[in-house]
């Protein structure tokens, strides 16, 4: 079904924060002040790789206004932080090994104090060799980032002979892919507010997409126990992976316990770019063979990331990448070798996609080089290879069987974009005319298409905890708690229609608790596409408990029997049943009648399980897939290579929407970033320093770089006996479109792109070419 | 004059000393007095992100200029139009004086930066950080700036915006001279504009008058990193009389784009001059301006491709023009 507002109807609702946040009115958590108030400020390194011989802080500590400085000395705990290896320092000690390295934090009186008393701090380094490519880590002479070297991961994956099989296969691609270091490049950059509490205790108010870890993470450093610290986390301006790690928040914490005085951090967008993850950068080198019908037969990846400096999710998201490098399609041999390698470049992590979008674009870059080196339709070759739904997942585990991907390759195929894509082919042969009849003829149209197979939850082996909590709370309103963070994708929108849907009542009668770990149970992180149903499948656990016991006190109260009692507007109502139609008659007790009958925690019910893993021992193997098939058309300005993309076409297969603005919203949203992967975005370095240290080099698309039209074809459907229900799709819309577009561009001008951003040398034509080909004004 | 400080009960060297300027002269007087410690600020929309990016330091006086009367707004004289320094880029992109005499300026203010900047930041501004986008719109149109300094005893006076573009060039820009306004001549008035928008593939123009044979011709092309709010990595202008039969003078063409200035491509106007543009010529033309502009390269482009960009683009927008003219029958 096509997702629009008229297609919604009812469901079609709008946001809780939509208000606050048009207008501005909403505060996150960095707009946050206390009374008594300090400015905290990190000094970070000068160099992306050095020693640190000595420093002085103490012109800083004598300055006036300055409250208290810290450096690693000032670390009780583990000076270490990293959510799947705690390998960054808090504080670096000797060693700074990106630009963004923390050395000293100071918190003064004013944030101009504070900043002039950074430079007022004496670090004396001894320069070292920066290492900006990782070949060069990978070199027995390099420089060793880390005690154990420089290899965070190494992934592989092997079945056949795939070196054999490609010597005998009929047709052979073989291509080097890259991608950018792409930006997050939210609202909000990072910050928050740190509150030592009379009682003893630390209130964090930081953007995070897991409180609890931010928990566990920042009571390690100051070697506390975890219940001491309370972590506030949600609203947040925008994530997309990029606040999952810690970024202020150790700096924040000690500088708080240190002066005894809440202490406001706030980075600069500079000082986020200089700190911040990215997306990592990967070289990808695939080969890949097929037969003289078209049949896939070998598959041989070689995949090289940046991790940076650090550690953080360098390992899974190089997993993710592995095992989406194969796409949804069926091999006789695959010979697959990845690694992650630390450089002095930033730090690379979690970011939307998490490696697929790096490993489809090459992978779906493939399949468009192999169709039309045996010319055939790129789509009715996918399909030609297209997995069956039965068969195992990339890395042969099981995985839970449905038929998204038929269901996906169908709809586009019969989407109005693809049907299009023959007449641009009939009149446009690479170079020649496009649109003669309405464009000049230095513009070039073309259409592609891409498939995407995306892994939801964070894969077997990985501690992926779940879990809710459902009560009436003492106002009579029924309260869903979970530890999940609404950072702009429409959270909490998703869970009050989910409550509604389960209980027939008003959002007036709901109330969503998030973000706050004194008052929601631990139902783990918001990443990986997982928190839509992680909270559907906690909700149908809670459901039953929940109702009977409200129901039970409904009949204590009315006198009612249970079984003509239901949930609804304002509270319990009476129903009876005509030809098998129930019939509600009216409201005999509201909720707040109910709570305040309740005794004790009557009425709170809490669940605890796991996102659903496959049952094979593959570390990092999903269980869980969501689908998508992405076609876009593009114009190629061809007197500049300025690429424009105008109509857009997404198909998701992810099971029941539940929030259709939402679900349009994410798909959107993950199309728009996918278009500045493809298109402009990329942190450039040099040296181990940011040349694009801000907005004003770093290019994000704006309104007017967006697609001209963009649909969203939800396929709702899942096999009847399916337990998981909806799923997330918070990444799927930003993984396929770049080698969409790039399949487009080859449309248009007969360029084949490998390296992203697209590159506007490659695109760029001599002018007067058009003359050659019979258009002139005379 | 007014002086402040942002109130501070602790000395810090980090808050600088904003003036408050009544008049231009009192202006110059200030800024002779600080010297390199001094800057004069308009819109500041680029300065603060000069600042920020520790490209320049920030000064530690900031002179106003918004304070001093009399610099903006847009004025008709008999023979020309004048252009307050202090006036908003915005105001510039909506205002019909301009648009008639300075079309290429007129379609560039409407293509700098994001609405919010043009709405702070000024023509002068742009003109005075010597890369604005304005200035290969304003060379076509022979623009005179006014300046006021010492050097000429606080009398304003006139000077082609090509000439103290040279003087950036030798590093010889006078540092304490204020940009007062811009002088752009009006057309002969039997002439009639013609102007490709940029946002159209079809002509905004007039026909032949009855009167002249003669009409002006002119484009602007921006092209940026993106569609919009944008460092713009190369920009050209265009500026010709046209007759029936095509014939081409009076051809003004320019270029710039980024941290480069921006140049009159005097070669390639002599190659068009008098002459009846033919279609064949595209290329030659393009590679022309490709030999004879002078650009850079940076982590975002080559000179190469700025070079060839802009080769381009001219030759695309005169091709345009007589695409047009043909569809006019």
């Amino acid at each position: 079904m096509l997702l629009n507002r008229e297609s919604s109807g009812e469901r079609w609702r709008k946001r809780r924060d939509g208000k606050e946040k048009v207008t501005g009115e909403l505060r996150y958590l960095t707009d946050m002040t206390a009374e008594g108030m300090l400015y905290g400020r990190v000094l970070r390194s000068s160099h992306p790789h050095a020693h640190i011989l000595s420093l002085d802080t103490s012109a800083a500590e004598n300055y006036e206004g300055v409250v208290a400085v810290i450096t690693h000395r000032d670390v009780p705990g583990l000076n270490r932080f990293g959510i799947a290896v705690p390998d960054q320092p808090a504080l670096c000690e000797d060693t700074v090994r990106y630009i963004g390295d923390a050395i000293a934090a100071v918190a003064a009186i004013t944030p101009e104090i504070a900043a002039y008393a950074l430079s007022l701090i004496h670090v004396e380094y001894e320069v070292l060799e920066t290492i900006t490519d990782p070949l060069r880590a990978l070199e027995d002479n390099a420089p060793r980032l880390h005690p154990q070297g420089n290899i965070l991961h190494r992934t592989q994956v092997k079945h056949g002979d795939a070196g054999h099989a490609l010597q005998n296969c009929a047709y052979v691609v073989k291509e080097v892919y890259s991608t950018p270091r792409q930006m997050h490049a939210y609202m909000e950059t990072e910050g928050g507010l740190f509150i030592p509490e009379p009682d003893g205790r630390l209130t964090v108010y930081a953007p995070t997409q897991h409180g609890y870890k931010d928990r566990m993470q920042i009571a390690r450093i100051l070697d506390w126990e975890e219940e001491r610290i309370r972590v506030i986390s949600s609203p947040i301006g925008g994530s997309f992976g990029g606040k999952d790690e810690l970024n202020v928040q150790p700096y924040g914490s000690l500088l708080a316990l240190k002066s005894g005085r809440p202490v406001k951090m706030h980075n600069s967008r500079m000082e986020s770019v200089r700190a911040g993850l990215k997306r990592h950068p990967m070289k990808i080198e695939m080969e890949t063979g097929m037969d003289e019908y078209g049949r896939l037969q070998a598959h041989r990846v070689r995949i090289v990331a940046d991790t940076g400096a650090y550690a953080t999710l360098g390992a899974p998201v190089l997993n993710f990448a592995t095992e989406h490098c194969m796409g949804p399609y069926r091999w006789e041999h695959i010979d697959i070798e990845g690694v992650s390698v630390y450089t002095n470049n930033g730090v690379s992590g979690e970011f939307r996609g998490f490696g697929g979008n790096q490993a489809i674009f090459a992978m779906e870059g493939q399949m468009d080089r192999l169709a039309e080196q045996i010319g055939m339709d790129p789509w009715e070759f996918r399909m030609l290879n297209r997995r069956y739904p039965d068969d195992p997942g990339p890395l042969q585990q099981e995985i839970w069987r449905t038929n998204g991907l038929e269901q996906v390759m169908q709809a586009l195929a019969q989407s109005s974009l693809w049907q299009r894509r023959e007449a641009i082919s009939v009149l446009s042969v690479h170079d020649s005319l496009s649109d003669a009849s309405s464009s000049p003829p230095w513009i070039k149209r073309g259409i592609g298409a891409a498939l995407a197979m995306h892994g939801a939850g964070l894969g077997y082996g990985i501690d992926d905890p779940a879990g809710g909590r459902l009560s009436l709370n003492a106002s009579g309103q029924i309260e869903a708690a979970f530890s999940y963070e609404e950072f702009g994708q429409g959270l909490i929108t998703t869970l009050e229609i989910m409550l509604i849907d389960l209980f027939h009542c008003t959002g007036e009668d709901i109330s969503i608790v998030i973000g706050d770990t004194d008052r929601v149970p631990h139902s783990g992180s918001s990443t990986a596409s997982r928190s839509t149903t992680m909270a559907w499948m906690g909700l149908q656990r809670l459901k039953s408990p929940f109702l009977q016991a409200i129901l039970q006190k409904a009949h204590d109260i009315t006198g009612i029997p249970v079984d003509q009692l239901t949930t609804g507007e304002q509270g319990i109502w009476q129903i009876t049943w005509e030809d098998d139609a129930e019939i509600r008659q009216k409201r005999v007790v509201s909720y707040r009648e109910i709570a305040a009958a309740a005794q004790g925690n009557e009425f709170v019910f809490d669940t605890k399980f796991s996102y659903p893993t496959t049952p094979d021992e593959v570390v990092g193997g999903h269980f869980l897939y969501t689908y998508a098939a992405v076609a876009a058309e593009v114009e190629v300005n061809t007197l500049s290579g300025h690429v424009r993309l105008l109509d857009t076409y997404h198909t998701v297969a992810a099971g029941p929407v539940i929030n259709p603005m939402g679900f349009i919203g994410q798909i959107e949203g993950g199309s728009v970033m996918a278009l500045g992967f493809t298109l402009t975005e990329d942190a450039v370095m040099e040296e181990g320093h940011y040349i694009t240290r801000n907005m004003d080099t770093y290019m994000i698309p704006g309104i007017q770089d967006m697609h001209t039209s963009l649909e969203v074809d939800a396929i709702e459907e899942l096999p009847d006996n399916d337990p998981f229900g909806p799923r997330g799709i918070g990444e799927i819309g930003s993984v396929a479109l770049a080698p969409a577009i790039t399949a487009a561009i080859r449309q248009a001008t007969g360029t084949w792109v490998t390296h992203l951003p697209v590159s506007r040398d490659q695109l760029i034509r001599r002018a007067g070419v058009w003359q050659q080909e019979g258009v002139s004004p005379r | 004059m007014n002086m402040y400080q942002h109130n501070s009960s602790l000395s810090t060297p980090l808050v600088p000393t904003v003036w408050e300027p009544s008049s231009a002269e009192e202006a110059v007087f200030l800024k002779r007095q600080y010297g390199a410690d001094a800057a004069y600020i308009a819109g500041s929309t680029l300065l603060r992100t000069q600042w920020e990016n520790g490209l320049l330091s920030m000064p530690e006086h900031m002179i106003r200029l918004d304070t001093i009367p009399g610099l903006r707004g847009i004025t008709e004289h008999k023979q020309r139009i004048q252009i307050g320094a202090l006036t908003s880029l915005r105001e510039c992109g909506k205002n019909q004086l301009m648009r008639i005499h300075g079309n290429t300026c007129y379609t560039a203010c409407c293509h700098i930066a994001a609405p919010s900047i043009r709405n702070q930041g000024t023509i002068g501004g742009n003109i005075s950080s010597a890369v604005g986008d304005m200035i290969p719109a304003l060379l076509v149109h022979d623009a005179r700036l006014v300046w006021l300094d010492q050097a000429n005893h606080l009398a304003p006076y006139e000077q082609e915006l090509i000439d103290w573009l040279e003087q950036v060039r030798l590093g010889r820009r006078s540092p304490d001279a204020i940009l007062l306004g811009i002088v752009l001549d009006k057309g002969e008035p039997d002439f009639v504009s013609m102007h490709h928008d940029q946002e159209e593939s079809t002509f905004a123009c007039n026909s032949f008058s009855e009167s002249s044979s003669w009409r002006e011709v002119s484009f602007y092309r921006k092209v940026g990193r993106r569609e919009a709010f944008t460092p713009s990595l190369v920009t050209v202008a265009f500026r010709a009389l046209m007759n029936r039969e095509g014939t081409l003078v009076d051809v003004k063409m320019a270029a710039g784009g980024g941290a480069g200035l921006a140049m009159r491509l005097s070669r390639c106007e002599h190659l068009l001059e008098g002459q009846v543009y033919d279609p064949q010529q595209t290329a030659t033309l393009a590679a022309q301006v490709e030999e004879e502009w002078a650009s850079y390269s940076d982590p975002f482009a080559s000179e190469a491709y700025r070079r060839q960009t802009a080769g381009n683009l001219l030759a695309a927008g005169l091709w345009e023009i007589l695409y047009q003219e043909m569809e006019r029958g």
